[in-house]
């Protein structure tokens, strides 16, 4: 298990550092920062990290590899939980405390204790992830009855944990029935995740990947083939993949507001501020995994009859057109489930459209330099900065001046866009080994196929 | 006959790489078969005909349009397909279909459907799931169903069996039967390329160092063997490229065309034997000459 464990470090340690640094400096923000508190309940976020390298080296033939070398299923199985929630979680507690404790020797500012604890403990209920990850790959028991309906039942469980940790985290619940109620379904969910933890060796032991030569069954054009294609095919996809699921995402935010509004207090402009910070993440999330596929595929994308100011145009305007629908649908949720319209208006910082426009920044990143560690460090700084500045700078509420700049940013967003289109090389290599180009220094890359 | 293609003095410059200056003349209405070494050149100068990358120096003319000024009427009339290209973004067979037929009002959709039938694609079947050749198969389905005037394929045969091989190569004589549609081909299957390729380029370290009809290239070249008596040497000769000697018996490439038969033997060749190559042969023996 070591001999695995060292490995996965090895190969992401760099990833993991990033994280916590991340994370650190997010925190150390919150921690020195004057004004709202409980923000950092969501950056334990990067939590989610593990899962996702877990889910990348899986679908690259992870499983198969280690098993023809002399490891038991059960030992690749608990070094995946280790690699993916474990340590992690450990990690991301110490870092907590340590900035806790840093903010306190040299701000002198011990208030934050009560978030950063529950920083900490909340850390425990994502332990249950490794179950939600094992369900959404499904194990060869799949197939019975009873599997179905426990996998239901459990996955219904870690919605109860995320919806706990949220509303925990920023109300400080943790002594509260929901705070009992959220860490007896960690503690089960992460029980049960460590005890089936073979389940998902087993489901990609026996899953070969592509390997389908076609169906052969031809079937005629129906369903998802009629219809309009081409370019208002891809914006109705960004921009749909993008709405929906925020849209879900808005909603349940307003609800907890909403639910602990009625049941504490009266929400006042302050907690609000809370609002934009929500939709800045959803909305970043969003973009991330909406524009990184669509990204990656631009090497084709590029030889449709498309010219580059379109398709940067695209790339940049749709995201921001889904974006600016979820402001408003959370606007609109806002005032009609929590607070009046005046508190919900005042609430909306003068950094929003600024963060927006800084948002889209984003995307000429990706498109010149694709997948590579250059773009990931470049678009983690961008999101710090964008986190940090409305938490620590003082900006005139003058929605012109804001407008303004923000519209310049995404002007600026369109032409690097569309000058990486046209310039970039990088842009078209493939992505397919992703991992390979993340580690690779771009001098070594830039060589002909 | 006019031009399909013309690349005239076209420069990319990498870091550790210069291709170019590469000068490319592709007929109208030819299967053009571009080949090279790993690392040459290939990918990237087909890439560059479609844009993907910008050149540092020179013109490609496709179709008579500018290949930057006029990219987007180049693309209306020319497909590409190489196994870099990734459809899964659009999920299944049938939305990849959609979504790119939307850029075409000429799409065939009666051939679109035939090759499905021919490359046992479903527009249910993901894409994901997909085996290496049978998304080599969509990508071809998708550019061949467009009806392109150019279509430029990099690599496209690698990881199909000989009879999804023979499938596709049928597919592309079809495509240039009347005359009026252009194939551009790199491929590593050289068999293949003289077989169909009317016109071939050879590339290698970023330069064309061959180009012209495939039949007068193989008719050009053939394999000596000779003896050099008494430890003798043919010296420097235009024209002749030496590949093995063992002892007084040598062995290389001559150039027909630039008299090296001739003047082989008036350097003292004897019992010279002239064996005809196949475009393998040529290939090998041009790549491995500087090495």
């Amino acid at each position: 298990m070591r001999h695995l464990l060292a490995n996965h470090l090895a190969r992401w340690w760099w990833v993991w550092a990033l994280c916590l640094t991340g994370y650190g400096l997010l925190l150390w923000a919150q921690c020195t920062a004057k004004g709202f508190n409980n923000m950092a309940v969501f950056f334990p976020v990067w939590l989610f990290m593990g899962t996702a390298l877990l889910s990348y080296d899986l679908r690259r033939g992870l499983t198969r590899v280690c098993l023809s070398l002399p490891v038991s299923t059960r030992e690749l199985a608990h070094t995946w939980w280790w690699a993916t929630v474990g340590l992690p979680t450990v990690g991301i507690s110490l870092t907590s405390a340590g900035v806790y404790v840093a903010a306190g020797l040299v701000k002198g500012n011990w208030g934050m204790w009560p978030t950063v604890v529950s920083s900490i403990l909340l850390c425990a209920g994502l332990l249950g992830q490794f179950f939600f990850l094992q369900t959404q790959n499904p194990a060869p028991s799949a197939g019975k009855k009873w599997a179905g309906w426990s996998n239901l039942f459990f996955n219904l469980l870690y919605m109860v944990v995320c919806f706990g940790w949220i509303k925990n985290g920023m109300y400080g619940d943790l002594v509260s029935a929901w705070g009992i109620i959220f860490f007896v379904a960690a503690i089960v969910l992460t029980i049960k995740g460590w005890r089936q933890a073979e389940w998902l060796v087993n489901k990609y032991a026996e899953d070969r990947g592509p390997v389908q030569a076609g169906s052969g069954g031809y079937l005629p054009l129906a369903g998802n083939a009629t219809g309009p294609g081409g370019l208002g095919f891809l914006i109705r996809q960004i921009y749909v993949g993008m709405v929906v699921p925020g849209l879900f995402m808005v909603v349940w935010f307003a609800a907890i507001f909403a639910w602990s509004a009625w049941r504490q207090r009266p929400l006042i402009a302050d907690d609000m501020l809370m609002v934009d910070h929500v939709i800045f993440l959803i909305g970043s999330g969003l973009l991330m995994l909406q524009i990184v596929p669509v990204c990656a595929h631009l090497r084709y994308l590029r030889t449709l009859p498309v010219s580059a100011g379109k398709l940067a145009g695209l790339l940049v305007l749709a995201p921001l057109a889904a974006i600016l629908t979820l402001w408003a649908g959370n606007w609109l949720m806002m005032i009609l489930l929590v607070a009046p319209v005046k508190i919900v208006n005042d609430s909306m910082g003068p950094w929003w459209m600024i963060q927006l426009g800084c948002m889209t920044l984003s995307i000429p990143v990706l498109v010149w330099r694709g997948g590579t560690i250059t773009a990931y460090v470049i678009l983690a700084a961008l999101f710090g900065l964008n986190f940090w500045l409305p938490l620590n700078v003082t900006l005139p509420a003058n929605p012109f001046a804001n407008g303004g700049i923000a519209l310049a940013l995404v002007l600026a967003s369109l032409g690097l866009t569309m000058l990486a289109l046209i310039r970039g090389s990088r842009t078209y290599r493939s992505w397919g080994n992703l991992a390979w180009s993340l580690v690779t220094p771009m001098s070594r890359m830039d060589v002909p196929r | 006959m006019t031009n399909a293609i013309e690349i005239r003095n076209l420069l990319k410059k990498y870091p550790r790489f210069l291709l170019g200056p590469v000068d490319l003349t592709v007929p109208a209405g030819a299967i053009y078969g571009l080949i090279g070494p790993n690392g040459a050149g290939k990918t990237t100068a087909l890439d560059l005909i479609l844009g993907l990358g910008n050149n540092d120096g020179g013109e490609i003319r496709v179709l008579g349009k500018d290949h930057r000024t006029e990219a987007v009427a180049i693309k209306q009339q020319t497909a590409y397909v190489s196994p870099e290209l990734n459809f899964g973004l659009w999920g299944k067979v049938g939305s990849a279909i959609r979504f790119v037929r939307g850029f075409f009002p000429d799409w065939d959709e009666a051939y679109c459907t035939r090759l499905q039938k021919d490359f046992h694609l479903s527009p249910g079947d993901r894409i994901a799931t997909l085996s290496f050749g049978a998304k080599t198969k969509l990508s071809l389905l998708l550019a061949l169903s467009r009806r392109p005037k150019v279509l430029i394929l990099d690599e496209p045969t690698t990881g199909l069996d000989a009879v999804s091989k023979q499938q596709v190569f049928t597919e592309l004589l079809k495509t240039v039967e009347n005359g009026d549609r252009t194939v551009l081909i790199s491929s590593h299957g050289l068999g293949d390329i003289e077989r169909f390729a009317d016109h071939v380029g050879i590339i290698k370290q970023g330069r064309v160092m061959l180009e012209g009809r495939t039949d007068e290239i193989v008719d050009r070249f053939r394999l000596a063997e000779f003896f050099m008596p008494n430890g003798g040497r043919p010296g420097i000769i235009k024209g002749f490229t030496p590949l093995r000697q063992d002892a007084d018996r040598w062995r290389g490439l001559v150039d027909q065309k630039q008299g090296a038969v001739e003047a082989l033997q008036a350097a003292g060749g004897q019992q010279l034997t002239l064996t005809p190559l196949t475009l393998e042969d040529l290939f090998v023996a041009l790549v491995k000459e500087e090495e």
